[in-house]
């Protein structure tokens, strides 16, 4: 696979016990985990509970990870195992709350367009209006978006980061564009009765 | 722009999406690429990592401190059992050490004292006890019987020698143990199954009666010795800074250093072997000796075998309990061969050496105090 790719270098030295190795994965992904975590808890501290918890058991598993894994998609698929479980846990303790929805939801996505992106300003508005509308999709369909467009991860890779099999996940995938395009449509038509 | 999107990734499954769906990805992709993402500030960073650093080396630590925690359990486990056992093995050892210690040994007299308290006198130089019907009747002298308990609970006897004088003790079970002067020997007023042991302050010659399944022990404060059966000569005085078995026949298993739990040590010695226990260096040393130098004592003489003039002086200083001192130094080396009689006054000895020697002595206005020297009449 990607065997000379220093990333995955950087993997195999830190399973042959390098510590210098371990030290280097964190520095390169501990960003990444912790903006990943933060889209579904909003409790710093219980996020870096869980990083923290995941890379004692890197340290721990070590001899038994996979030589070959894809070393992003393996961190963010179990950061996202431990936030699941912690929240199950204290979602547990809460009394006042009856949540009986188990997963994890993403939170609502802040998009900075204007500072990203040089548009036109009829551009602009199309997407602040997708922004809206994204936020207003079901959690799990924004969670496929977020982990497609963002992440830049695979189908297979989302299935099985949310747990889901790959067809629901295009099927999700499928969904949400249909949704967005009818919401665009709509948008554009009241953009066109406003002016 | 929209161009310029329209070239970039495949649209999940394209074949069933329209162009409207298609441009929406687009967009939301674009849109994905504005995300602000909150970020992990370089001290947060920083010390989350040293958390993980922290607790790595506690999980080391703690799984460290799981093997050393059991090992430290079935050490502790050990040692219970090992306290437990001398407590539980050196128990009548210890009580007999005590029952020793808080009797006085009186100044002319050879003295039993029973568990009841009562305490006999012997007035005879070399006095005789026998212990009959398994410790119920003493016979003391060959002339009284004294009758005692031996029902209950273990109790002891103690026979306590004075200097100048000796005793023979024939327990129940046959042992005969020969005690020398100043001298103190505790031992249960019956043996119970399986079990004989006494406690020696002072010298001792024991002819033990051969019992398998009843190993005889002699405690001393230094030296522990189990027999089976054979006849050995132990010398524990308070006053000498080594404990001695010497082993006239078959075998004897010696265990010094007891009080070190784990030091204990355990030597066995075949006949005709002497071996001194040195307090001071905790040591024990054997050599071949013969036997009959430390052992003759019980039959009322002294066995010299080219002794030197000032180790004679010694011995009899000891055996009486008196200081002895020689004028002229360089007679020390003289050696002499043969038997000296230990009669009951040492002076009588004295006089004896006298004649031998051809040195006169005299008595010191201390009592206890003798000086030989040459004489100044030529012979």
């Amino acid at each position: 696979m990607t065997h000379s790719n220093p990333d995955h270098d950087t993997w195999l030295r830190f399973i042959s016990g390098d510590s210098d190795a371990f030290s280097d994965l964190y520095d390169q992904y501990a960003d990444v985990l912790y903006a990943f975590g933060m889209r579904y808890s909003t409790d710093r501290d219980l996020l870096k509970d869980c990083i923290h918890d995941l890379f004692i058991d890197l340290h721990g598993y070590r001899k038994n990870l996979a030589r070959d894994a894809i070393v992003k998609f393996y961190l963010l698929k179990s950061l996202r195992r431990k936030l699941h479980l912690a929240h199950r846990k204290s979602s547990m303790l809460r009394f006042d709350r009856w949540d009986t929805e188990d997963s994890l939801a993403i939170n609502t996505f802040s998009f900075s367009i204007e500072e990203e992106l040089i548009l036109s300003e009829k551009e602009l508005e199309t997407l602040q209006h997708l922004a809206a509308e994204i936020n207003l999709l079901p959690d799990r369909q924004r969670e496929i978006l977020y982990l497609r467009y963002h992440q830049d991860l695979d189908y297979d890779e989302i299935a099985a980061i949310m747990q889901i099999s790959v067809p629901t996940c295009r099927t999700f995938v499928y969904r949400a564009l249909k949704q967005l395009r009818g919401k665009l449509e709509f948008g554009a038509i009241l953009l066109i009765m406003c002016c | 722009m929209k161009r310029k999107i329209n070239k970039q990734e495949p649209i999940p499954d394209p074949e069933h999406l329209t162009e409207e769906e298609r441009v929406a990805g687009e967009r939301a992709k674009l849109l994905f690429k504005t995300l602000r993402n909150e970020t992990f500030s370089p001290d947060e960073k920083d010390a989350l990592w040293n958390q993980v650093g922290e607790t790595i080396s506690q999980r080391k630590q703690r799984s460290f401190n799981t093997f050393w925690i059991a090992a430290a359990a079935s050490v502790t486990l050990l040692l219970l059992a090992g306290v437990g056992y001398l407590v539980f093995y050196e128990d009548s050892a210890r009580v007999m050490q005590n029952v020793a210690a808080n009797s006085k040994v009186s100044a002319d007299e050879t003295q039993l004292i029973l568990a009841d308290k009562r305490s006999v006198s012997l007035r005879k130089e070399n006095s005789s006890v026998v212990y009959k019907e398994n410790g119920a009747l003493i016979q003391v002298d060959s002339s009284s019987t004294i009758g005692q308990q031996v029902a209950g609970d273990q109790q002891f006897n103690t026979l306590i020698v004075p200097y100048g004088k000796r005793s023979v003790l024939t327990l129940s079970d046959g042992t005969r143990i020969w005690l020398n002067s100043g001298s103190k020997l505790v031992y249960p007023s019956h043996f119970n199954k399986g079990q004989r042991e006494v406690y020696l302050e002072g010298q001792a010659y024991f002819s033990v009666t051969h019992a398998a399944d009843a190993p005889f022990y002699v405690h001393t404060k230094d030296m522990e010795v189990k027999v089976l059966g054979t006849e050995f000569d132990v010398s524990a005085y308070d006053d000498d800074p080594y404990t001695a078995t010497v082993l006239t026949k078959g075998s004897v298993e010696l265990t010094t250093q007891r009080q070190a739990l784990f030091g204990s040590k355990k030597t066995k010695i075949t006949p005709g072997t002497r071996a001194v226990f040195d307090q001071g260096r905790a040591t024990l040393q054997t050599q071949q000796v013969d036997v009959r130098e430390y052992v003759s004592w019980k039959d009322g003489s002294l066995w010299l075998n080219t002794a030197p003039l000032a180790e004679i002086l010694r011995k009899v200083a000891r055996y009486y309990r008196v200081e002895i001192e020689l004028k002229q130094p360089k007679l020390a080396g003289v050696t002499f061969d043969g038997s000296l009689y230990l009669q009951e006054d040492v002076r009588d000895v004295l006089k004896g050496l006298s004649v031998t020697t051809g040195l006169n002595y005299k008595q010191q206005p201390n009592e206890r105090r003798y000086v030989l020297e040459e004489s100044t009449i030529k012979p």
